[in-house]
């Protein structure tokens, strides 16, 4: 997005094209809506710095300075929360890239075509169901009494397991569940940088004898670093989304210690709770916070492989 | 030859790998469906995995009966085809004025425009903020609290503004040269050559709109939710009242919840074949939501 720099100045100093005032139309109702819904919002971050009560409004809710901060870091439960966030997060990250990159890989190795697409078609559906549905699924699934998950443990003479009440479980669950929902569709990705490979490079290794395998792994592997490090260094800006969706319709009162992450917190103890000034101060930390990581992702993303968005 | 043998192996043991990793992504789809299909013995018994036992389609008909699913459903398609449609205009246009740059032809202040999106993109105020403004300004309980927060999406207004960018000028400048405004070209010129954007663009809204439950259950009273909403409370608390023997014979609290779940999935999957079309195209769209 520049100048259109083939124009020389002296034109453009000319009247604009005719009904140039239908462009500030045009773009007006966008401009509307992202002040009222954004812009607007942000003004409202001054409540992360008072102790808002909503019969004041902001202008006459006391001020508390950092307060609020202050308490985020010392309460317990929001300790625990930024913790769990982290976590589970991270650990996303590292599932989620070696299950899409392991598909990405073999998928691109099945030379059937009607077995590739059929495949594909099956995996990329969870990508498009909502988590209200997938974790409608999950729980039936999974349920201590009539789940089918349990039916099998038992038929292998196995204790039922209430995963989704329990603290031990209920990570690994969000992980697999995760994993599960997303390694279809995000291989799209890495299969679209597959198609640029040069084909001599494979006829060659083929000559010198190599199998599949040590063409998959010393080819492809190595064509797909550029696109890993991207997907890598723009998912640090979402480090502190954990997946509110998720989290919200799979967990229970019994998980919070394990599963409750900043977002589900915020909804939980801000909103439903009341505390808006608390929970817009957890919110600004993680806007904050994921703001400093998208800008840092993007200037690694841009120096390592020349990745820019705008 | 020894490497054909080994090519061959390889590949069929890729080829079921991949075969088992389909069932996976579709089997608990298909323990769902047959669960909502069985009878109610069947499903008490446990009996039922991938195939309905007792096939009867007495869990669709008892959750088609309830007045609420009906209206939440009905606020859902509203809700859908107003975001869309509103939508696509309202970033479209923004994409058509950004797509002029600064020049001749554009705006003046292009660049203080393009820096307001950019912002709006890379920050927000997040949840509780938002919910307040948003009841402020008197939308609690109205659709276009379902719609208008979200309505502009700055990565679509990239999207479409990068596809308007990559057409060929000559069109456009001949329009002009006529004496044609801007709003005839965007509606006349730019418009019809955008279909495949607009419907990546249009179908993903589809979804994203079809799937979100929040705003309902925040901005919404309980009778106005949409099927999100609806579904997202039916699963938490199930509410079910079995009226006579007939009834209980044919589903339970669990098969009448696995038709309802069934029902809430049901139009992203009959709009799944159109969205496999533009998947690659989608992939852009769709790694930025998260």
């Amino acid at each position: 997005m520049g100048m259109n720099t083939a124009v020389p100045a002296k034109k453009m100093k000319l009247s604009r094209t005719k009904g140039s005032w239908g462009l500030y139309l045009m773009i007006l109702p966008a401009v509307v809506l992202t002040t009222i819904f954004v812009y607007v919002p942000m003004s409202g971050l001054l409540m992360a710095f008072q102790d808002y009560k909503p019969y004041l409004g902001i202008s006459k809710s006391p001020w508390v300075g950092l307060d609020q901060f202050k308490f985020l870091f010392e309460y317990p439960d929001s300790i625990q929360v930024i913790w769990n966030t982290l976590k589970i997060s991270f650990l996303k990250l590292v599932i989620g890239m070696i299950s899409t990159l392991g598909f990405a890989l073999l998928i691109n190795e099945v030379k059937h075509k009607f077995l590739r697409t059929s495949v594909q078609t099956f995996v990329f559906l969870p990508h498009f169901i909502s988590w209200v549905v997938l974790g409608g699924i999950f729980i039936q699934l999974l349920n201590p009494e009539y789940g089918l998950v349990n039916q099998l443990l038992q038929a292998l003479g196995q204790e039922p397991v209430f995963f989704l009440g329990s603290n031990h479980w209920f990570v690994p669950i969000v992980l697999l569940t995760d994993a599960w929902k997303e390694f279809g569709y995000g291989s799209i990705i890495y299969l679209a940088a597959l198609v640029g490979i040069n084909p001599a490079l494979y006829e060659a290794a083929q000559i010198d004898g190599a199998g599949k395998l040590k063409q998959m792994l010393n080819i492809t592997l190595p064509s797909l670093i550029p696109t890993i490090c991207v997907m890598l260094t723009i998912s640090l800006g979402g480090v502190l989304n954990a997946g509110f969706d998720q989290i919200f319709n799979l967990y229970n009162p019994l998980v919070y210690e394990s599963g409750d992450i900043i977002d589900t917190f915020v909804y939980r103890i801000g909103l439903i709770g009341g505390n808006y000034s608390f929970g817009t101060a957890i919110g600004l930390f993680k806007s904050v916070v994921g703001l400093i990581l998208i800008l840092v992702g993007y200037r690694i993303a841009y120096k390592v492989a020349g990745y820019k968005i705008f | 030859m020894r490497t054909t043998a080994k090519f061959s192996a390889f590949q069929l043991i890729n080829n079921l790998v991949m075969i088992m990793l389909a069932a996976v992504c579709i089997l608990p789809f298909l323990h769902v469906l047959s669960v909502s299909l069985s009878s109610s013995a069947a499903v008490s018994a446990n009996q039922v995995t991938f195939w309905p036992i007792g096939l009867n389609l007495g869990s669709y008909s008892k959750a088609l009966e309830d007045t609420q699913l009906l209206r939440s459903l009905w606020i859902s398609v509203e809700r859908t085809l107003l975001s869309v449609t509103l939508g696509l205009l309202v970033t479209s246009m923004a994409a058509y004025v950004l797509s002029k740059g600064g020049g001749r032809n554009g705006i003046a202040g292009y660049k203080w425009f393009v820096g307001f999106f950019i912002v709006a993109l890379l920050f927000n105020g997040g949840m509780i903020p938002t919910y307040l403004v948003v009841t402020k300004i008197g939308l609690y309980n109205s659709i276009w609290a379902l719609i208008l927060p979200t309505m502009v999406n700055v990565f679509n207004i990239i999207l479409i503004m990068n596809f308007f960018k990559a057409l060929p000028k000559e069109l456009e400048e001949a329009a002009f040269i006529d004496g044609a405004g801007h709003w005839k070209v965007y509606l006349r010129v730019m418009m019809p050559l955008s279909l495949p954007v607009m419907a990546t663009v249009g179908l993903f809204t589809v979804v994203g709109e079809w799937n979100e439950w929040l705003s309902g259950q925040i901005y919404m009273k309980p009778e106005n939710v949409p099927l999100s909403t609806f579904l997202k409370a039916a699963i938490s608390m199930p509410n079910i009242d079995i009226k006579n023997a007939e009834e209980a014979a044919k589903f339970n609290a669990v098969s009448l919840n696995s038709a309802q779940i069934f029902i809430g999935a049901l139009p992203i999957l009959l709009i799944y074949p159109f969205l496999q079309k533009f998947f690659a195209k989608g992939i852009v769209i769709g790694a930025v939501k998260e």
